[in-house]
Order: C-alpha cells, then structure tokens, then sequence
C-alpha cells in the first residue's frame, strides 16, 4: 500500500492541488445550509426584505464558487487518474520489454494483459478518485459535523448514531457482496468458456451430432450465472432496503424531535431546516466512505500484482561497465564451452555439456528430435537465455561482457512460429531497421523469395496483415520472417525450422537464395530438410541435450551410427509424403515429443 | 508510424463488418423495437405488475417535500402540535411502504430481466448450433461470442431497466409539476422556465459525451489490440532489437488515449456546474417574487415549507431530463445491438431435415456418390461430375493437392454442405432423405486437428456416445493406443483437459480423437490424415491405432503418407475437382498416369 503511494509523488503537487480544491468544495457544501437558514430566519422569519439582496448574493457567490470548484475538480481527478495510469503503464511495459524470454515461458499472453489494463485501472481509480473523493468526504464530515453541533448540539447527537448506521452497514454490504461476485466472475468466465468451447469445436459437435449436448452444457452454465445472479441481487436488495431508508427516517426524527424544540422556542426555524440538510449532506458523505471502504482492500491486491511484476528480476541485460569495444561488429565466431542449460520451469538440463566451436562465415546444422534441445542451443547464441553453466562466447568474447543491443543487432534470427505483426508487409520486413528504405526492403524480400507474392497482393508492400482474413499462408509467412532477418544484413543468420511449411519448388529457389546471403555469415539452422542438412559445413546430432554425433554428412553417412539408421528408417518407411512436402527431422529420431 | 500501424483497425465495431456477407439493408427501426419487445410478451404479467408497484412508489415518494411542507408550515412555523405526530406517523408509513413496494419491484424486476436473458441465450446458442458448416467457417467465434455476451446484455438491460427508468422518469417529472403547481401555481410556472435551458443542455451534451466516450473506447481498443501483440511478440521484439521503438509507439497508444478522454471530461466537467448553476437561479428568482409579495404569486407566498418543498422539487426535475434526453442515444446503441443479433437469429439454418425425413437404419456401408456437382460458392464449383462407388468395408484413400476437393467429398458424406446436383446414397438412401442425426451417428469423422473439449478426457472419448460406461471408455482408449498416457495422469481419465487439449502433444490428441470414434462405433469413417510432425513412435501408434478403427468399416481417408495410400482397396486421385483416375496402387502405377508421376517425382524430389 505504501509502495502504491509512490505513484502519487511525481504529482504531489497536483494532489495537494486537488485537495484545496476538495477542502473548498466541503467548506462550500457547508455553508450552502447556513445561508438557507439565514435566509428562512431573517428574511422569511423576521420580513427583512432589506437584507434579501445580501443574502441571496452570498448564496449565488457560494453557488458559484462550488460549482468551479466542482469543476476543477472533476477535470483535476481525471487529469490525474490519467498522469498516474501513463506513469503505471509505462514503467509495466518497459518492463515487460526488459524481461528475459524464460519469464515469457512461464506467463500468459491474458495474465500479462490484465495486469496493465485491469489492475492498473484499479490503482488509477483508487488513487485518483477513491483516496481523492475519501478525503474530500472526511472533510465534508468534519465540517458539517462542526457546523451542526454549533446549530443544535442536540439534533446533531440524534443524527449521528443512524449516520453511522447507515455507513457501516453500506460497508458491510460491500464486504459480504465481494465473495459473491468474485464467484460470479468465474461463473460467468465458464459460460464464456464453454460458449467458446462449443463454437471452436463446432465441427466435432456437428460430426457427432451433438448439438442437444452442446446445448445442454451451455444451458447449465446460462442457468448457474441466472442463480449466481439473483443471490447477489437478493442479497443487495433486503439488505439495502434497511440501509438506504435510514436516511428518510433520520430525517423525520429529526422533524418530530426539531419540531417540537422550534414550538417551544428552543432554536429557530432555520436552524432546524440546516440541520436537516446538515444531516443530509452529513450521511451522503459517510455513506460514500463506507461504500469505498471496500475498495481499499481490492486496491491492494491489484496493487500487489503490479508490483509483483514490477519487482520481477530482470536476468539478461547488457554489463554495468561496458568498455566502448563492446559494442564492435563482430565477426560471427560461435564457441560454446562446456555449456549446460536447465529451464526454470523443470529441473532436467535441457542442454548437457555442450562444447562447439563453429567458425566465423560457416554453417552449422542441428539435428534431433523434438525435445533434444536445438531450439534451446541456438536462443542462447543472442542470449534469449543465459546458461546455467559453461561459456557461450561470439568472436571468443563471452556474450555476458556484449552489449546486449548491439550482440543482437547483428543476429539475423528466424523463429520457429513466424510471428508478424499487424502492419503492412513493409513494416514488418523493416520490423528491425524502421529507417530502412524501399530499395532496401524489396532486395531482402526478393532473396526471401517472398516479393513475387507481395507484388501480387492487392496493395502490394503496403498490404496490412494480421487483421480482416488478409492472412499470409504459412508459406508466405515464413518468408516474409527471412526477409525481416536478412534485412538486418547479420553476421550471424539463425534459421529455426525455417522451411518447413514451403513447398518443395519454392524451397529449392530460397535455398539457393539463402546460399548466397549465407556467404560471409555465420549460420546456423534447424534442418528440416535433407538436401540442407547435406550442405551444412557441419552438422551435429543432439539426442536429450547432448552431442552424440558430428562431422559432414557424408562422415556422418559413413559412420553409419544414428544419422544414418535414422535417415534410412525415415526413408525406407513412414513419411514418404505424397501430397505435402517431405518433413524429414522431426519425426526421424524415435522417442520424441 | 503507429497510426499507420493501428488505423485500419478503425471502429471495433466493424472490425468484423465486412464477414457478414451480403447484408440486407438493415430493418426499420420499428421493426427491430417491436420484435425486442416481444421477449417481454411471456412475462408481461410480471412486467406490468412490477411497473405498477414502481409508479405507485414514485407517486407516494414525490409527496416527500410536500409533506416535509405541511409539517414546517403548519406545524413547526404555526407552532401548532395538533396532529404533528400523526403527519409524521404518515410520513413514515409513507416511507415504509415505499421501501417495501421498491424492494418487491427490485426483486421482481431482477428475476424478470433475468429470464429475458437466459430465454435470448438458450435460443441464441440452439439457432447457432444448427447452423450449417457454411455459417461457422466464415464467422469468428469471437464475433459470433459478443453476440451472447455484449449484445444480448444491451438488448435485456434496455427492455427491463431502462424501460423502468423511462418509466419512473415520466411519472416523476408528472408528480413533481403537479405538486408543484399544488403549492404555488404562479412560482411553478416560473420554476418551469429552466425546463427548457436543462433539455437543451441535455440535447447537446448528451451526444457529444456518448461520441467522445465511443472515441475514448475505441482508442481503448487499439491500445489493447497493440499491447495484446506486443505481449504476444515480445520474443520477436527483444531479438530485432525493438524496445525502443516499441516504447514509443506504446507511448504515443497511451497517449491517445488519455488525450481523447481528457476531451471528453474538459466537456462533461461543465455538466453538473451548469445544472446546478440553472437550479440555483430558478431558486432565486423565486425567493425575490415570492419576497416581493405580489399578488399574482399569492401574495404571502414566501413561507420556509415553500423554500424546502421548491428547492427539493427543483433538483428533482432534473434527472428525468437528463435521463428522457440519453434515452435517444441509449436506444441507438440498443437498437445496434438488436439488429446484430436479430441478423444471427435469422441466419437460415442452410442444412435441415426433410419434412419426411426418416432414420438411417443401421448402415451396411455402401456409399455412393452419382454425378455429384458442389461448389461452396455455386457459381465456382469445386467438385464437378463426381462418380464413386465404395463397397461395405471398402478402403477408399482420396488423393491430390491442396484444393483438388479431397476434403469438400469427405465432408459430403457427413452431410455438412447440401450438394448442388447428383445424389450421395449411402445403402441407397439419399442422404437428404434421412434424419441428421441418424446420419452423423453412422458416420464417424477423425479430423485432421483434433479438437479437445475443456473437459475430462473421459468426457471427450465418450463424446459420440454419452452414456459410455467407463469400461468402454477404457477398452476405446486401448484400442486407440491412449489408454497408457490417460493412465499416467494424475487423475487419470478424470483429468480436466485444458484448453483446446494444449496439455496434450498433437500426436496424444489425435489418439484420444481415434478413441472417440471407436467408441462412437460408426458404419462409415471419415478420417483426415494429419500432416503436421510426430515422431516416429506416436507416428505409429496412430497407424496402429487408425488400423483398428478402420476394420469392419467402410472408411473414406484423406491420405498423405504413401504408407497409407498402399493399403487402400481404391486410391481415388482428384484433381481441380474431378476424379482424375481409380484404382489400387499396383494398378494405377502400372498405368503410369497422373499418379504415377506424382508417386515418381516426390520419390525424385527427395533423393
């Protein structure tokens, strides 16, 4: 609660700002009774029309001035509300963007979601309105408190214990409705669920003919929010019959009780038409803190979220001291010493011992079953992940002492799912170099093989993806996510499963492509295919984490060990694919998955 | 950049705008009101019964300042104790029995809406869950989803809440004026001349802040398409090297946003300054004409009762104005909605049921296709002039590229898509001639990316047949070579699938899609081969598994393994929708046709 506070600080001028503004518009609300009263005594009471102008001038003059400060008020609020959210959304983002891929592994593209949009909006609301408005009530009650004690001390005692009544018992009410309506979150979060579960699976409902099921199903969900529903309602409407007619009675005590202390000339009229609105004005604002009241211990869980993630270490990020040759180009020289790796998430190492050195402009193929730790071995080259032991060095310098931004820069990288985003074909080939020009993009994309294709689309390099079924097949997709890589003109080309959705005569064309863009680059790729595991300078085999066979293909075909069992197993039975292109790696060593 | 980035995604209302087809000009708005209000037509008895009670509390509860009059003028002001004790006895009964009558019409009112609600869901999801195959390929599940949520909720709230509201408006603004007029006709028509100052203020502001809320929402949404992705894509983002970027563009989202919403407060700031700047004057006017003591507003009409009834009745004009002067854009918004889901409901269902329409009986599994033409647009057909005869117990591999229409004849003889000509039989019954249900019993379909319900893997296996015991369940999963992994979990077949089955690898979920079909037990099995990547031990637990399937059943196998087109009795290659050639795969090798040369050049583009 206290951490939450910090957001206030940058704006505390503004809040004290806002808090004048508040302690004015209280002083105001006050004193609008007291002129009344004024009003009834003398001028209604004791006919003193000389001083109606006076009066109704400080009535109009008070008027005024609360409605400005009603004004700025609200605009003041809001102002902040949104000053905190941007800081609050901000400094989530830049951590999110500071945060290491193993951090990403373990969270939900959802979770991460509403930690920015819903749990900051809790904290803008409450710190901006909720604590604003609380303070603005404390006020008003203290003042108001003051001024009807000093009207009729004893009207004022009769009034306090149903204000407080009223207050608590709004608080209560909040406070029993919270369980409920988190269970009516859920609820309803499985009528959506099963709603989506039924539409998304729609062609085994239908091929199975059951509908009625389906149908049922959701129905049992529509009928457990309906009953979810009434309880909240049931229980918020008896219970808020007591509460919210404590006010009326209050104030017909008030009436009976003033009525007779007026008849027996105790106090004025006007004192007694004050104190009523006094008491009104007085329970308005106790009922609005004991409604908020409730809001203080959601706050603190959104809040504790937020600062859970805002707290999250960040691993992977460039050395403090950094010597300027730091950053250097480098020549593209991969080592890996004795380099191990576990993911956070499981206790086996992923990696075991790895020891490579893959010299600079060469190219290095990794082989091995889903699981045997290829995609694993080449994300910690740009040092997505750090190793949990052992050296992965870039031109002999381990990239721990790199400039993380610069090491990057110069991998070309080329990921398993092809992730564009929703721009226009040009924006996401240029996605690493913003200023890159024209020119510069269609020759990434005709080595890609990819600017036929977009030539052919509706608006050419300015075709927008992502949005309204302008989809790329994934084919395309692909090589647009080549293009994205070889723009960055890399010393160092990673290719991740890169070709396996292309079809055969198109990947003949990339291959030779990539051949020539390969020239002077170190690259390393997850071969998919034969014919680019056989052009490989080198090619290792992984099996759980561990090299059990290197060299060049024909060397690993005349060691007849594993590669070659394999390749013969592969071809002589299963997955000679007829229709679809030929995917050779991933199914050929046993026990995967 | 981010404008160029985020822009074409526009209004998220018609994000989904252009999927809806050939949309008829939207209806009347009369029509689309007096089709909203017929869901209340089943509960209209409660509706009228709860309105009542709330005009009768609205009624006594007006009568407040007015009695709070009385009790200052004749009492307190006269000092007269004389009945003062009952008026205020009165008043309390008064206020109990409002609180009673507002607390029956809460409860009432709740359950009615609430009835509203499950009455458009149920339907809702029984049209859509009849709909054909033609409907749920083009719409997305989100679309078809705010359907049931968002507009359903917007339609309901507008028939019961708003509709009281309208409903308490009227009959508030009705007693405040007459009561008004009670205690002061002359100062009540000078009170009333705000009336038009407050509406006006309503007609323009109202609008306005509806619009600049929709730009503040919109905005809204683009902020969180843009962070959703980024999210999504932070992989990508942090290996090109792109924070920096991003931070900006992440600014410049967040700015608009908080720009279009401190547009919309700079407006609605002045909203409750200038009401109550309009009240306060009214009440001053009236305090100098009733202090001047003319007589035409009743001469000493200046007493406290006066001042405290006419200030309470004055702010109590205002809430009906500013809700009767929303009403218009609440009902645009509701109307919106209305029309959208009333489009869903009247999707026609494509696909039914004969009139006669018999049940199949159980099927030998003879399938017949004669001179079958279809094209899911009929203007570009996609199967053109198909013959094909499958005996009982056949194996059929249907063969060619993508597009050749493998997919369209299997999912023909499920009935899923109603064809353009010719006839699909199966024992010699048209297809169309027979129950859906009948049909889709007997046809068993595996598809190529198997679908697993969010629920236990038991409940996904006996999906076909619900009332599988839990034996049957297990001797299904043996067969589909799933039992071992199912055993393995911690609740074993009682363990709740997440969602879409993403705890399972592809290769699991196709099994446990194989168990399903086995125990659903059809004649006639269409199965879609799956291309995507398993290894090669799952690889050939599925062939394994696929083999039991198929024994004893006519079965119908968009193939892509040659392993699998081997075994087949009759390979059927298809090519731009036509049936190229037939024949097992000795044949039509030896024919050295299409087939051959796609066997051969596959074999040659491999080595």
């Amino acid at each position: 609660m206290r951490r939450l506070f910090g957001f206030l600080r940058p704006h505390r001028r503004f809040f004290i700002a806002l808090t004048i503004v508040n302690v004015l518009l209280s002083a105001m609300l006050t004193i609008g009774p007291l002129v009344t009263k004024a009003i009834v005594d003398d001028v209604i009471g004791a006919r003193r029309l000389d001083l109606l102008l006076p009066y109704v001038g400080i009535f109009l003059l008070v008027t005024a001035v609360r409605t400005t400060m009603t004004y700025f008020y609200s605009y003041g609020q809001n102002k902040l509300g949104q000053l905190i959210m941007t800081d609050v959304r901000a400094a989530l983002y830049r951590k999110m963007l500071a945060l290491q891929f193993s951090f990403y592994d373990k969270e939900q593209t959802g979770r991460l979601m509403s930690r920015i949009s819903s749990d900051v909006e809790s904290t803008r609301l409450f710190l901006s309105q909720i604590l604003v408005e609380s303070f603005s009530h404390i006020f008003t009650i203290t003042l108001a408190s003051i001024a009807m004690l000093l009207q009729d001390a004893l009207l004022a005692a009769i009034a306090i214990g149903p204000m407080l009544a009223s207050g608590f018992g709004l608080y209560l009410i909040h406070k029993s409705l919270a369980g409920p309506w988190s269970k009516q979150h859920e609820r309803f979060a499985k009528l959506s669920a099963t709603l989506q579960d039924s539409l998304s699976g729609i062609k085994v409902v239908k091929a199975f003919a059951q509908e009625a099921q389906e149908e049922r199903k959701f129905d049992d969900t529509v009928q457990e929010v309906k009953a979810g529903n009434i309880e909240i309602q049931d229980r918020w409407n008896y219970r808020w019959m007591f509460v919210g007619s404590i006010g009326r009675f209050m104030q017909l005590v008030l009436f009976g009780v003033g009525g007779y202390r007026v008849m027996n000339g105790d106090i004025s009229i006007g004192t007694l038409v004050a104190v009523i609105s006094l008491s009104l004005l007085l329970l308005g604002a106790i009922n609005a803190l004991g409604a908020q009241l409730t809001a203080f211990s959601q706050t603190a869980t959104a809040s504790v979220r937020i600062y859970q993630l805002l707290d999250e270490p960040v691993t992977i990020r460039s050395p403090r001291d950094l010597p300027a040759s730091a950053a250097d180009p480098i020549r593209g020289e991969i080592d890996f010493k004795n380099v191990s790796f576990a993911y956070a998430t499981s206790k086996a190492s992923v990696l075991k011992q790895i020891d490579l050195h893959v010299p600079a402009g060469s190219s290095l193929a990794l082989v091995g079953a889903t699981g045997s730790g290829k995609s694993t071995l080449i994300n910690l080259i740009a040092r997505f992940y750090d190793p949990s032991s052992g050296q992965v060095c870039v031109d002999g310098k381990d990239i721990k002492t790199l400039d993380l931004a610069a090491l990057r820069h110069q991998i070309g990288y080329v990921s398993q799912d092809n992730l564009l985003f929703s721009s226009s074909i040009a924006e996401n080939i240029a996605f690493g170099r913003p200023d890159a020009t024209q020119e510069e993009i269609e020759r990434a994309a005709k080595l890609a093989q990819a600017h036929d294709f977009i030539l052919k689309m509706k608006d050419g390099y300015k075709t927008r993806i992502g949005e309204r079924g302008v989809g790329l097949s994934g084919g395309q997709r692909q090589r647009v996510a080549i293009a994205r890589a070889i723009l960055l003109d890399p010393k160092i080309l990673i290719l991740d499963d890169s070709m396996s959705a292309l079809d055969a005569e198109t990947e003949k064309l990339l291959q030779a492509a990539i051949a020539t863009v390969m020239a002077g680059r170190t690259t390393i790729l997850i071969a998919h295919r034969l014919s680019t595991v056989e052009r490989a300078d080198h090619i290792i085999v992984l099996k759980e984490g561990a090299i059990i066979e290197q060299g060049t293909h024909r060397q690993l075909i005349q060691a007849s060990g594993y590669y070659r069992q394999v390749l013969e197993l592969q071809r002589m039975a299963t997955t000679e694919a007829l229709n679809e292109p030929l995917d050779v790696t991933p199914k050929f060593l046993p026990g995967g998955v | 950049m981010l404008r160029r980035l985020i822009k074409p995604v526009a209004r998220p209302t018609d994000i989904y705008a252009e999927s809806g087809g050939p949309s008829a000009p939207p209806p009347p708005a009369r029509d689309t009101l007096r089709r909203m209000f017929g869901y209340l037509r089943p509960y209209r008895a409660r509706f009228v019964f709860a309105i009542s009670i709330y005009m009768a509390c609205i009624t006594i509860s007006q009568f407040y300042p007015y009695i709070d009059r009385i009790l200052i003028d004749d009492h307190i002001a006269k000092r007269n104790p004389d009945g003062f004790i009952g008026m205020l006895l009165l008043a309390a009964g008064a206020h109990v029995a409002v609180w009673v009558g507002v607390l029956a019409r809460s409860l009432l009112m709740s359950r009615l809406s609430l009835d509203i609600l499950v009455d458009l869901r149920r339907e809702l999801f029984h049209h859509v869950a009849n709909l054909s195959f033609n409907f749920h390929e083009k719409e997305p599940v989100g679309k078809t989803m705010t359907r049931f949520i968002g507009d359903a909720n917007t339609l309901n709230d507008f028939l019961t809440n708003q509709m009281a509201n309208v409903a308490h408006d009227i009959m508030a603004g009705i007693m405040v004026i007459a009561l008004m007029l009670a205690i002061n006709p002359a100062l009540t028509a000078i009170a009333l001349f705000m009336l038009p100052i407050l509406t006006l203020l309503g007609i323009y502001m109202r609008p306005r802040l509806h619009e600049g809320w929709d730009r503040v929402r919109e905005n809204m949404t683009l902020f969180n398409i843009f962070l959703a992705e980024n999210i999504a894509g932070m992989r990508v983002i942090q290996a090109f090297v792109r924070e920096n970027v991003n931070l900006e563009q992440f600014r410049k989202a967040n700015a608009r946003v908080v720009t279009e919403w401190m547009k919309v407060i700079s407006l609605q700031a002045w909203f409750s300054p200038l009401v109550e700047i309009t009240r306060a004057t009214a009440l001053v006017i009236i305090l100098f004409l009733a202090a001047r003591q003319f007589d035409w507003v009743g001469g000493d009409a200046l007493t406290v009762g006066t001042l405290v009834a006419f200030t309470a009745y004055i702010s109590n004009l205002w809430a009906p104005i500013s809700t009767l002067t929303n009403l218009y854009v609440v009902m645009q918004a509701t109307l919106a909605s209305a029309e959208k889901v009333f489009q869903l409901l009247d999707t026609p269902q494509g696909i039914k049921d004969a009139p006669a329409a018999k049940q199949l009986p159980r099927a030998v599994g003879e399938v017949r296709f004669e001179d079958v033409s279809f094209g899911y647009d009929p203007a570009r057909p996609v199967l053109k002039n198909i013959n094909l005869s499958i005996e009982p117990g056949q194996m059929v591999a249907l063969v060619g590229q993508t597009g050749s229409g493998k997919t369209t004849i299997a999912s023909l003889v499920s009935r899923f898509y109603d064809i353009q000509s010719g006839r699909i039989t199966i024992d010699g019954f048209d297809i169309r001639t027979v129950t859906q249900r009948s049909l889709r019993e007997q046809v068993g379909m595996v598809l190529q990316e198997p679908f697993i319900f969010s629920d236990t893997i038991a409940s996904n296996i006996r999906y076909g047949r619900p009332n599988a015991s839990m034996d049957e369940v297990i001797a299904a999963a043996k067969l589909a070579n799933c039992h071992d992994f199912i055993d393995k979990l911690n609740d074993g077949y009682h363990t709740v699938a997440t969602e879409r089955g993403s705890m399972f690898s592809v290769g699991q979920r196709q099994l446990i899609s194989i168990a399903r079909a086995i125990l659903a037990d059809p004649r006639i099995l269409v199965l879609d081969e799956a291309t995507s990547a398993v290894d090669t031990e799952t690889e050939m637990l599925i062939q394994q598994a696929f083999e039991r399937l198929m024994r004893g059943r006519t079965s119908i196998v968009i193939a892509h393994r040659l392993s699998t087109i081997r075994k087949a009795d009759q390979i059927v290659v298809l090519k731009d929708g036509q049936i190229m050639e037939a024949g097992s795969h000795a044949a039509l090798m030896q024919r050295g046709g299409y087939y051959a040369q796609l066997v051969n050049a596959q074999a040659a583009g491999e080595h």
